[in-house]
Formats: structure tokens, sequence, C-alpha cells
């Protein structure tokens, strides 16, 4: 059979109001020690979820990836991860003060920038917890992890970090809401 | 606040004849950062096969992957440079049931960086399959071919492309 080829339908979106919008993004051009998109509280007030985009990479090897919610550095984070390396399947829990895991469970490199898309659901509920799911990885590793914050404020900002180490630039960081 | 459509459909079709790959050409390099990319299909033809995305033709070893599967009573990772990215598993009896892929392409049009794929395969009579990969060039993406290495796409698959402002 021939193979199909088709033209794209669209060469650029009009900017309207729709259910999935942009908040915040940043794009670092040298390394930083963290990223944290504050005054959610307003910039995020018509939304029910939000949805983080990240590409990164550390500056020093072998570290994680996490996030904290309202500068919340107290053990108040549980987490569940399934990952795979290339050979083994590997399943894990945590509950430490580092956060919700994005990715980097057995360590990521840094030569090669990761991916992860992270999901906080009801963020703004303040009668939950807050939940998130993350699918991330890098050419060398991929995780699917669970996270919760326990606390039932609503959220209104979020710091991500590497463990032990500072962001490389280039790093890219992308904050999205999705009405409900 | 930025209130900005952020995802915008490119690309969609339903295949009418069945083909062996879909090739999205002239993706647009300006106005989005990232691209998904979501596939529900049937494949003539099963048997362990993956079907993948190539990226603007590149037909070379130029592809890293890792993956992550389960099949209802083991599990398996393995990683493998590869002439496409992976995109979706067909196990070996898993006919009839549409498999259906959603593929992240992270910073598809910046020009220094490798691009990032996450994707994730859903076969519910086989396998769940995820995957983490990288098209080792730092040219901005303008074409995505789907290739089904096991035979073809089957007539009703639908293909759909979205670009995602950043």
């Amino acid at each position: 059979m021939s193979p199909i080829t088709l033209g794209i339908l669209a060469a650029s979106g009009a900017a309207t109001v729709g259910s999935y919008e942009l908040i915040s993004t940043t794009t670092l051009s040298s390394t930083a020690a963290s990223v944290t998109f504050t005054g959610l509280g307003t910039a995020a007030a018509a939304y029910k979820h939000l949805q983080l985009r990240v590409t990164s990479m550390p500056v020093a090897t072998g570290a994680t990836i996490w996030v904290q919610f309202n500068g919340d550095t107290a053990s108040n984070y549980n987490h569940h991860y399934l990952y795979g390396q290339g050979s083994t399947v590997y399943s894990g829990n945590g509950a430490t003060a580092n956060g919700t895991l994005i990715g980097g469970v057995a360590g990521f490199g840094n030569t090669i920038f990761m991916a992860g898309v992270m999901d906080i659901l009801d963020f703004q509920s303040t009668s939950k917890f807050k939940t998130t799911r993350t699918l991330a990885g890098s050419s060398t590793e991929i995780d699917l992890s669970s996270g919760l914050w326990r606390s039932t404020s609503a959220i209104t900002s979020m710091t991500i970090y590497w463990t032990g180490t500072s962001i490389a630039a280039g790093s890219r960081f992308s904050l999205y809401g999705l009405r409900g | 606040m930025a209130l900005t459509d952020a995802m915008v459909a490119l690309y969609s079709t339903t295949l009418a004849a069945a083909t062996s790959s879909v090739t999205i050409a002239g993706i647009p390099t300006t106005g989005y950062r990232d691209l998904r990319l979501v596939v529900s299909f049937n494949s003539s033809t099963v048997g362990n096969t993956t079907v993948g995305v190539r990226v603007n033709g590149d037909t070379a070893a130029n592809y890293y992957n890792v993956y992550m599967l389960g099949n209802g009573s083991t599990t398996a990772s393995g990683s493998e440079n590869n002439t496409f990215l992976y995109g979706s598993y067909i196990g070996a009896g898993s006919t009839g049931s549409p498999y259906i892929s959603t593929m992240d392409i992270m910073d598809y049009s910046v020009t220094d960086k490798h691009k990032s794929m996450l994707a994730r395969n859903n076969d519910s009579s086989q396998v769940v399959t995820a995957y983490a990969g990288r098209w080792a060039n730092t040219a901005a993406i303008t074409s995505l071919t789907c290739v089904n290495f096991a035979g073809n796409y089957t007539v009703g698959s639908t293909f759909a492309l979205y670009g995602i402002k950043a």
C-alpha cells in the first residue's frame, strides 16, 4: 500500500479562551537552583486542574526531579513509582520532604534533557489532599509516578528542583490550566 | 494572566484505505513548543511488533528508546537505538481491539536540543506500555511519519496532531 501524506489544517491557533490554557512558561538562560511558579491563587483561579510540562537536565548526574507546593518543605508528601531502565521494571514508594516526584528514580544523567508531564488534580480544593500523576523519562529511563501532598490548602505556588544539584540552562518549565 | 488557547488541532484524519504509513507534513515551526500525536488504530497483522514514528524522513539509527510494559502476567523493560521512535506495541495475539497511542514530543520547534518523546500505548487485550525516547537531532520537526512495521493500518484508523503553545 502506498504511504499517505497529508497536510496541516491550521498553521497557528487563534488567541481565544479555551479549556486548556497556558498560565506561565520559562526557559532558563543560565543554571538555577529551582524554578517557582507563584501567585496561582490569582493566575490560575479560573481552572480546575493544572498540567506542568518540563524538559530539563540536572547540572550533576544521578539526580531526581521533584515538585513542592506552597513552600512546604516538611515530610508531607507521598509517592509511588514504576520505572524501567532497559532491563528490569522496578516499583517503589516513599514518604519524604522532597515533594511529589516528576522522575529520575534511578537518577537522570546530565547530558540528555528529560521530559515530564505532571497533572495536578483539583489543585484549588480545600477539602482534598492534592494528587499528582506523572509520565517522565529520557532515552535511558521511563517513569510512571503518582504523588500526594497531604494538605487541604489550595495550591498557590509550585517549586521544581533537582536533588543535590542545579537546573541546567536550557531547561523549560510550562504550566497550563484546565477548566472543569 | 496569559489566556491563550494552548492546545490547537493541527491535523486529523480517518483512513478510508489501508496503508502501512501515514505522514504528517508541513508542521509549523513557529507558534508551538510541543506536539501531541494521538492515534487509534488497528493493524492488518500482528506479532510482537512495534509501530513507530519517524521524524523529518530520517530513517537512520538516530533514535534512542526505552520502554516498560506489562501484559497481565509479566513486566519487561528494554532499551534500543533504532531507526524510529517507539509509539505502540502490537502483541502476538492482538487483533480486533483498537490500539490507543498518545505521544508527546517536547520542544519540537527549538533548534538547540535533541527532541524528547514520551508515549503511552494501550491495548486492552494484550499489553500496556510506556515509552521515552529521543531523536538525536537539533533540527526543528517539520514532519512525522507513523509506520506500521507489522502490516497496514486498517480502514477507520485515526491520526490527530495537536500543537501546544508555551
